[in-house]
């Protein structure tokens, strides 16, 4: 086994990881980074994929593209991680050594937990799994687009990423639906008592449902897609019949054989240090984005300002993480932003053409924020100073 | 030998090097070449990304619309009124919300 000693060791090249790898780099640490697929995909393109009809082409670069050229990037797939030991291990024997760890390995998706739902991911594609998938559940929403028929996008466990996901896919397939003339329609079923985890908000989604005439049926907890006969159950009794199923389906922590054992939750997330992104008991180990277990949403954008914390704490500043989220919900040429942190639940939001442009202007820049982030940070500080839920307060924005 | 029509990218790009050529002899490309350094965009958009620009460009469409209106109340004729006009006025329910409207600008006013 070969072993590569490195200062800073970075997993993953999400969002988090790219944007931690690559600042540290140009900071002028020697860093490594280890990413199993050769390509990174912009997850929330999955939904224009799916829903839309995008090229996924459009959402994808290669991994070499992204990453600095002062890191030191190693296509492989991590299998083991010694806390401890400070060791790391890859699938293809490769042993690595680092003084700091961040662990950016994002979620997996449980396609077991639930009886069918690896079915119908088999059968109808799915806009959570790759943009792949996406490109697949195109080719049903496009049918029932043209012959008519009813999707159901349905959420099996209320920890998932991007929280308003399935609210954007229900929008933007209601968009297409109507574009064809309305023949298909859409039913969300989630496990919430309301439309939206957030009680808090959950008004401003139920409004524009209604108004476009797209069912929620809420407190629904999958517990069974019958893919032959087109029949969702739930735990609570209710049955919801469909012709097109797009599933959010279980997600759980990364797939990496972790030492300790206690390091990680019962469902495989990191436990951190809310603030410091610390994995507990280890000033040397870090893990930001989807993969820990810190009580916010997983998104891109809590990644990025993760990634930022924790390279500023490497410099030795006292960075702390906020829980900020600020999500996107799209539909008909506008947007809103659920915004949060941990000290405030989502405040109100309000859909406006404003915010659909910034939405846009965002995913145009994003290849470049991963690329360059210290060119960005000097752009989203302002915004997330201007957008904090403390100033937006009650109004909301 | 016969001259070659320029094509059109290159006719664009001998443009753009006139304009190159104006605004770095008036020095505007130094001032550019500022404005891409990040600590002085990260200046700029400190100063204009407020709270209150974040919510007056949420609602730019409306205070457009507004001004568009306001415009065109400006182009109507107007005849002078005294205090007895104001009190006939304040008869008519849109004069009422525009009253009522006021009021909360002058609340807002004494927020800021």
């Amino acid at each position: 086994m070969s072993t590569t000693k490195t200062e800073v060791l970075v997993l993953g090249a999400g969002a988090g990881g790219l944007v931690a790898a690559n600042t540290i780099a140009h900071r002028g640490h020697q860093v490594t980074l280890i990413e199993k697929s050769p390509f990174h995909a912009f997850q929330p393109g999955n939904l224009f994929i799916a829903f839309q009809g995008h090229r996924p082409e459009r959402y994808i670069r290669p991994v070499p593209s992204l990453v600095d050229p002062r890191v030191n990037l190693v296509q492989d797939m991590v299998t083991k991680l010694d806390l401890a030991d400070r060791r790391v291990e890859t699938k293809n024997g490769k042993v690595f050594e680092y003084e700091i760890i961040i662990a950016a390995l994002g979620t997996a998706l449980d396609m077991e937990l639930v009886p069918g739902v690896a079915e119908a991911h088999e059968k109808f594609g799915s806009f959570f799994a790759s943009p792949q998938l996406a490109e697949k559940l195109w080719t049903h929403i496009h049918r029932l687009a043209t012959n008519g028929g009813k999707l159901l996008v349905v959420v099996a466990d209320p920890l998932y990423k991007c929280p308003p996901a399935p609210h954007k896919a229900a929008f933007l397939s209601d968009d297409t639906f109507k574009a064809y003339g309305g023949k298909a329609s859409v039913t969300l079923a989630v496990p919430f008592p309301h439309a939206y985890a957030s009680g808090a908000i959950s008004g401003a989604f139920e409004e524009e449902m209604a108004a476009r005439g797209i069912e929620i049926v809420t407190g629904f907890t999958l517990d069974e897609i019958d893919v032959e006969n087109g029949v969702a159950t739930s735990l609570e009794g209710e049955s919801v019949k469909f012709d097109v199923a797009a599933i959010v389906p279980p997600h759980k922590g990364p797939e990496v054989e972790v030492t300790p054992a206690e390091a990680v939750d019962g469902d495989g997330y990191f436990k951190v240090n809310k603030y410091t992104l610390q994995i507990t008991d280890y000033d040397d180990a870090y893990a930001i984005g989807d993969c820990n277990n810190a009580p916010t949403s997983k998104t891109g954008v809590t990644a990025h300002l993760a990634a930022d914390v924790v390279s500023d704490r490497i410099e030795g500043l006292d960075a702390k993480f906020t829980g900020r989220t600020n999500c996107p919900v799209l539909l008909d040429g506008k947007a809103a932003f659920v915004i949060s942190d941990y000290d405030h639940p989502p405040v109100p939001l309000r859909f406006t053409v404003a915010k659909r442009l910034f939405e846009d202007f965002f995913v145009a820049a994003y290849w470049a924020q991963l690329r360059s982030p210290w060119k960005w940070r000097p752009v989203f500080h302002p915004y997330f100073e201007a957008t904090q839920p403390a100033r937006l307060g009650p109004r909301g924005w | 030998m016969s001259e070659q029509p320029l094509n059109v990218e290159v006719e664009a790009m001998q443009k753009l090097i006139t304009v190159l050529r104006n605004m770095n002899e008036s020095g505007m490309l130094d001032l550019l070449e500022t404005v891409t350094d990040p600590d002085v965009y990260h200046r700029i958009l400190a100063l204009v990304m407020t709270t209150g620009t974040m919510r007056l460009v949420d609602n730019l469409d409306k205070l457009l619309d507004l001004l568009g209106e306001l415009a065109y109340a400006m182009s109507e004729p107007a005849e002078p009124i005294g205090l007895t006009g104001l009190l006939e006025a304040l008869g008519d329910p849109d004069v009422q919300k525009g009253l009522g409207r006021l009021v909360k600008i002058l609340k807002a006013l004494g927020q800021a």
